[in-house]
């Protein structure tokens, strides 16, 4: 699968934490019409103890305002979710999930962040990537993409 | 040498189409058209009534965003990713229609080219011009058509720079260069190969070693001109020695003799306009200049030795 592929997949968004919360984050720029206006990132679930868990970064939430129209706002009552992994190969992203498997969709979400996702991040969406055979190249293009961007 | 446009089609039966990836373009009675996004878009369509699903398009410009060359691996990628998207078994689709073909650099200008490709046996032949330039021609019948087309023409207007860029380092594109595009273009499959062919059929090997022999085929059933030697000389050229050699170019191609033919025209003037003295003095002159011209075996725009190549290349590259 080529870059040019790949980049008529991808979507990247930024988002930014709300002042005075913990794990709150708004939109502040990309594409409106694909996930909701605010994500919360953090795992509110109590974690099982499992190997898989153990690999498990954190988790994004979200849900479509009344007013909100987006990619996945039919799915799920109009939440979205993801798991978010460690990606060991690519360690310059925080991690990546998918959204929604449940629902037979493979969309890949790969977070970058320069803080951690303590103040910001961006989420770099690959739609039909989600598979395991698309994540190394959907990571190297994104690598590729990031370095190429200016700073 | 690879397949370009397709139009598959799948009965769902009792599966739903899964239309998340794709934008509603239009709804008629009875089926929607959706877009689905890639370097390029194709087409989907869903029948109701049938549950029918018809997925239409140029799976190269799908997923490279060109046509000049794509792999069987590029193929099976781009159908993977489509069939992952719209959770179908797209490799057990029925073959509706496809175009199989290959770009090749010539030696001369494609318009020269083109026109020295006159027709071929039991097939009509259309041609295509911008202005006075003669860009392409189709030889049709009822299952299949040829094409011939100025594929540099189509890089230069309708590829953007990067891409074009990409053809220079990855395929060795020169933008000075002549390159033209000869395509079967299956238009009824089921006619053609006497029976229904599914896509994974048509992906096999052996399946497109015969494509690519049935592209030789095509090519060697075009009729060329352009067979005559040029005089050295530029005093063995006059005006009447340039239609002349036209005419005896088209000669074996449509099964006439350019002697016996200007015979019958010169005895169709009437006496009072030439006397029998004034016809055999014209006719002299035109058997002088017919002696001017001599033909070679084969046109020199013939490129079949170049198709053979690469046909032999592809197969064992």
């Amino acid at each position: 699968m080529n870059a040019r592929f790949i980049e008529s997949c991808h979507i990247p968004m930024g988002y930014e934490l709300k002042p005075e919360t913990k794990g709150s984050f708004y939109q502040s720029w990309g594409r409106r019409d694909i996930l909701p206006e605010r994500i919360s990132l953090g795992i509110f679930a109590q974690k099982r103890v499992s190997q898989k868990d153990s690999k498990k970064k954190n988790e994004i939430n979200g849900i479509y305002k009344k007013t909100e129209d987006g990619l996945y706002s039919s799915l799920n009552n109009r939440k979205i979710h993801s798991s978010i992994w460690g990606a060991e190969e690519y360690p310059e992203f925080y991690g990546y999930g998918i959204i929604d498997e449940r629902y037979s969709i493979y969309d890949l979400l790969i977070l970058y962040s320069g803080n951690n996702c303590s103040n910001s991040f961006e989420i770099h969406l690959f739609r039909g990537l989600g598979k395991p055979e698309y994540l190394p190249q959907a990571f190297s293009f994104l690598r590729d993409y990031l370095n190429k961007k200016p700073q | 040498m690879n397949l370009d446009y397709i139009e598959i089609s799948k009965f769902l039966n009792k599966d739903k189409l899964c239309s998340d990836y794709l934008q509603l373009n239009a709804r008629y009675d009875g089926a929607e058209r959706y877009s689905f996004n890639g370097c390029n878009k194709i087409e989907v369509w869903h029948k109701e009534a049938s549950n029918q699903v018809v997925v239409k398009g140029s799976i190269p410009y799908f997923i490279n965003g060109h046509n000049f060359y794509s792999s069987h691996k590029d193929w099976i990628e781009g159908l993977e990713y489509i069939q992952g998207c719209l959770q179908i078994n797209i490799f057990s689709g029925l073959v509706n229609c496809f175009e199989f073909g290959t770009i090749q650099e010539i030696p001369f200008p494609e318009s020269d080219f083109l026109r020295n490709h006159i027709k071929a046996k039991g097939m009509q032949v259309r041609e295509y011009k911008k202005g006075n330039i003669l860009t392409g021609k189709e030889f049709d019948s009822p299952s299949l058509k040829v094409k011939l087309y100025d594929v540099q023409r189509n890089i230069k207007n309708k590829l953007d720079k990067p891409i074009r860029e990409d053809l220079s380092k990855a395929y060795a594109w020169d933008k000075e260069k002549h390159y033209i595009k000869l395509e079967n273009h299956y238009k009824k499959p089921e006619a053609h190969f006497r029976g229904n062919i599914y896509l994974n059929e048509l992906l096999s090997s052996g399946f497109q070693q015969s494509l690519k022999t049935g592209l030789l085929t095509s090519y060697n059933s075009i009729m060329k001109t352009g067979n005559s030697i040029i005089p050295c000389h530029k005093g063995d050229i006059n005006a009447s020695t340039i239609p002349l050699m036209i005419l005896k170019e088209l000669e074996s191609i449509y099964n006439f003799n350019t002697e016996e033919l200007i015979k019958g025209k010169l005895k169709a003037i009437p006496e009072d306009v030439f006397s029998p003295a004034d016809r055999k003095a014209r006719l002299r002159t035109i058997r002088d200049n017919l002696k001017k011209i001599s033909l070679q075996g084969g046109s020199p725009y013939d490129i079949k030795e170049l198709l053979q190549a690469r046909i032999e290349a592809s197969t064992n590259p």
